[in-house]
């Protein structure tokens, strides 16, 4: 196959390609593009998407209430600094889940990221991502796409997944590169060689840019409207974990909610119609403890929040079986009521055509998760 | 055995003899302190903490000042930068790490000072990496690498650095005596337990996961260190001094993994109890296996067999935790299995064995590097800090207490890769940091000098690295082969 529009990465830009990839047919149908975030650190629920309806919430947390609330319906609103999702919210474009986690209760970040990238129920055990599998159960080689500099456990699992981060220095020449790729079929480097040949089929699109977060959705909204590209786009926003100087309207959690809204900015706009054939999910490890700690801050919870946005959500909705705040976990924590990997599954189960239970129980082991495609997702 | 050198070192040099006992070469290094072989006088802890005193004290006033026009305030700020040396201090600290790594003589103790400091990372939490980290590691690491691992931990705990990052200072006891009285008045924030700390102790530090500790012995960890804290006062804010205060500490009985402290029969309180809880800790049968594994995974292979960790384990109990005695069991396990097992290397250790292999510098040394305090520092002053970066390994930013992940799954992304490539092609430039006495020319002598001196393959390198024509070309070859990518 001669990828002739397929160029590489600032080597010698005039050097042309020939891949040795095997892309994926498309379907029939659309290409449908699935985005995840992933918030470490833990994001707190109760700030992103405050409870109207709870005034319970004011005995806890005096001094992290908000003042300003966009409101979404008669319990819930948004912070406002999500903005752009309020606005998708009034277009039917947007969604949240609420009082949802993996299921995972001891607050360590290090196993909750872990698990919440592979869905496993044992910290370390499983070596691969949820998504990883997926696409590979999808038989999607080679389309998912990190905007991180290390490759996100989320998405391993499957061969030849990108990632562009963009650097400030030039490549060697492409001969040279060619020689190494000799050296690691010479010693046999699996691994190596893979990676090589992933690198030396860079598209276009995957050039030149910053690495701020704002730089990259932009990026990322070029390179999902390709076609041929990949439909998976993984971000990073740490800083989570606000300890002290949480903030209310303004403030550490403030800040890093504006990052999200950001890149969900940057896709709407960017994606233009195949806004409507994508969606954004975001990922946490856990919530925050529902009382605020001595430092303006909380600790690590259990219950949060999954925000979600794209034309594939079937309406605006909050998606919740609300536990109350008058009984926490473990007379701390906003309870989970739902685990987040249905979610997971049902999201990948409406973006890359696959049936519930057969993510179910090829992804998650047939873990005892309920299918919310029919409620949440366009069929 | 030429792989060792760089197993467990940075490599052989062009100029470097080839030791003939490569055991010993190694576990020697281990026997004392090698001196930093930077020369001129370096920052303290305290003295860092001053100007970083000085620094968020004053921010706070141009904030107050200038705080709602964004263009003075950003102007104003970075005169405070430059005028504190926000800008300066990473990439001096930097140039100190990897001026030692290739000059202090001692290789091995060198991978290991980098190996602690990665295992009690300070992740980069309010600049904590720009004035912070380097005197960090040269005042709690360091000096503990000739003690037991249990004064280390004691050293890293009481720390100005780690009871910063991991806020142990808003850990306050609800009984102690400024809590009760904080919380009696209604008006005032309550103050509580801060878990943090206390979480990354058992997790990271010590125990790990393995000695399934339960949410309650995180509580009572988190009692015991109550009162490690930085004295706040309005002078310093919150980069205050740190100081044991009796008056934060939460008194009373605590359990952690099934011990008492502080009963009827042991009266052990106030900052004797942490170090009581330390020792316990410390030698626990699950703290010896997950830091003798963790030290395989550094030297030897991602997984790591039991066979490998016993032997380091087995100098753990009979040294009673003396951490040469570990080091030197460490360097013998590398030894004896370093030749089946392959270790995909981190960025900056392969960026270290880089450039003392080929020769080059990618740092300015301690003759250069001056602090003027006002002057943005030059570009190539900062180069070293930019590359660490861009490899995808700040060692001093790390983002979460764990540091950075030692895995070859973690480090072998596309744009990582890309990486790797992008800045061997740079690698020839930085030769005009060496003096011209010093540079090498590199001729096929050069490279057959340093292959066989290095690679127990040397005549698959040598084919791979000729197989490019320029010396350019031949840095990236040399750089990104398998040999040198894994050691």
């Amino acid at each position: 196959m001669n990828c002739t529009r397929r160029s590489f990465l600032q080597g010698s830009l005039a050097t042309l390609f020939v891949g040795g990839l095997n892309l994926p047919l498309l379907a029939a149908s659309v290409k449908k593009n699935l985005v995840i975030i992933s918030l470490r650190g833990g994001m707190d629920g109760l700030t992103a998407v405050p409870v109207i309806g709870d005034p319970k919430i004011k005995s806890y947390r005096s001094e992290l209430l908000l003042d300003q609330k966009l409101k979404l319906n008669s319990d819930f609103g948004f912070h406002p600094k999500l903005s752009t999702l309020h606005k998708l919210w009034k277009k039917g474009k947007a969604s949240v889940v609420h009082a949802t986690s993996i299921p995972y209760t001891q607050r360590s970040h290090f196993d909750g990221q872990n698990l919440m990238e592979t869905g496993g129920l044992v910290p370390y055990k499983e070596k691969t991502g949820w998504l990883g599998r997926g696409l590979k159960l999808a038989n999607l080689d080679g389309s998912g796409l990190a905007l991180t500099l290390p490759m996100p456990l989320l998405l391993r699992g499957i061969e030849q997944n990108n990632n562009f981060y963009p650097a400030h220095n030039s490549m060697p020449r492409i001969e040279i590169v060619k020689k190494l790729r000799t050296a690691y079929e010479g010693a046999s480097e699996e691994k190596l060689l893979n990676i090589i040949d992933v690198i030396m089929n860079r598209p276009l699109t995957m050039q030149g840019g910053d690495q701020s977060l704002d730089s990259l959705s932009k990026k990322a909204s070029k390179i999902l409207q390709d076609p041929l590209g990949p439909r998976i786009a993984v971000f990073d926003i740490e800083g989570f974990d606000t300890h002290s100087g949480q903030g209310n309207d303004e403030g550490g959690h403030a800040d890093k909610l504006q990052e999200i809204d950001k890149i969900i900015k940057n896709l709407y706009e960017g994606l233009g119609k195949e806004f409507d054939n994508t969606l954004i999910l975001t990922l946490t490890e856990f919530g925050r403890t529902v009382e605020q700690n001595g430092g303006y801050g909380t600790e690590h919870g259990y219950g949060s929040a999954i925000l979600m946005a794209g034309g594939l959500l079937k309406k605006s909705q909050v998606l919740t079986d609300w536990p109350g705040l008058n009984k926490l976990f473990e007379n701390r924590d906003l309870q989970s009521t739902i685990d987040a990997r249905g979610i997971y599954a049902s999201a990948m189960s409406a973006v890359l055509d696959l049936e519930f239970d057969q993510i179910k129980k090829n992804v998650f082991w047939n873990s005892d998760i309920s299918n919310f495609s029919e409620q949440l997702f366009r069929t | 055995m030429s792989n060792y050198f760089r197993k467990v070192g940075f490599g052989l040099s062009h100029k470097e003899s080839v030791p003939e006992d490569p055991l010993k070469w190694a576990t020697d290094q281990f026997n004392s302190l090698p001196p930093l072989s930077w020369s001129e006088k370096l920052p303290s802890v305290e003295d860092q903490r001053e100007i970083f005193r000085q620094y968020i004290t004053e921010k706070e006033k141009i904030q107050e000042k200038f705080g709602k026009d964004a263009m003075v305030y950003e102007s104003e700020h970075n005169k405070l930068r430059n005028q504190k040396g926000e800008r300066f201090f990473q990439s001096f600290e930097l140039s100190i790490r990897h001026h030692n790594a290739l000059n202090s003589g001692a290789p091995a103790f060198e991978r290991m000072w980098h190996f602690w400091g990665n295992h009690f990372s300070l992740s980069n939490k309010d600049f904590i990496s720009n004035w912070h980290y380097g005197p960090y590691m040269r005042e709690a690491i360091r000096p503990s690498m000739d003690k037991t691992f249990e004064e280390m931990v004691v050293e890293v705990t009481t720390s100005w650095g780690m009871i910063h990052h991991l806020d142990n200072t808003d850990n306050i006891g609800p009984n102690s005596q400024d809590g009760r009285r904080e919380n009696s008045d209604g008006d005032k924030k309550k103050v509580g337990l801060n878990e943090n700390h206390a979480r990354e102790l058992l997790e990271l530090h010590t125990v790990s996961p393995a000695a399934n500790y339960t949410q309650d012995d995180v509580i009572n960890m988190a009692k015991v260190l109550t009162g490690w804290a930085k004295k706040w006062s309005k002078k310093n804010s919150w980069a205050g001094p740190l100081v044991f205060q009796p008056e934060l500490h939460e008194m009373g009985q605590k359990n952690i993994l099934g011990k008492s402290y502080n009963t009827k029969e042991n009266k052990m309180t106030g900052n004797k109890q942490l170090f009581a809880v330390i020792k316990d800790l410390c030698n626990h049968k699950s703290c010896r296996e997950f830091i003798a594994k963790k030290l395989c995974q550094h030297f030897i292979t991602d997984e790591p067999s039991q066979e490998m960790i016993d032997p380091i384990v087995q100098a753990w109990v009979k040294s009673d935790g003396f951490l040469p005695e570990i080091h030197k069991a460490t360097m013998k396990v590398a030894f004896e299995y370093g030749n089946k097992h392959k270790k995909f290397l981190m960025p900056e250790p392969w960026l270290i064995q880089n450039a003392k292999m080929l020769n080059f510098k990618h740092y300015w040394g301690p003759d250069r590097y001056v602090f003027k305090p006002g002057k943005i520092p030059p570009k190539r002053e900062r180069q070293i800090q930019w590359i660490l970066e861009d490899l995808g390994h700040p060692v001093f930013k790390a983002s979460q207490p764990n540091g950075f992940i030692d895995n070859e799954e973690e480090w072998t992304s596309p744009e990582l890769m890309i990486r790797r490539m992008v800045y061997a092609n740079q690698f020839q430039t930085y030769q005009k940091n060496i003096k011209r006495e010093n540079q090498s020319t590199y001729d096929d002598e050069f490279f057959e000098n340093i292959i066989y001196k290095n690679f127990d393959n040397p005549e698959n390198a040598l084919k791979t690295v000729f197989s490019a024509n320029s010396t350019q070309n031949r840095f990236v070859m040399f750089a990104n082969m398998p040999e040198v990518l894994k050691t």
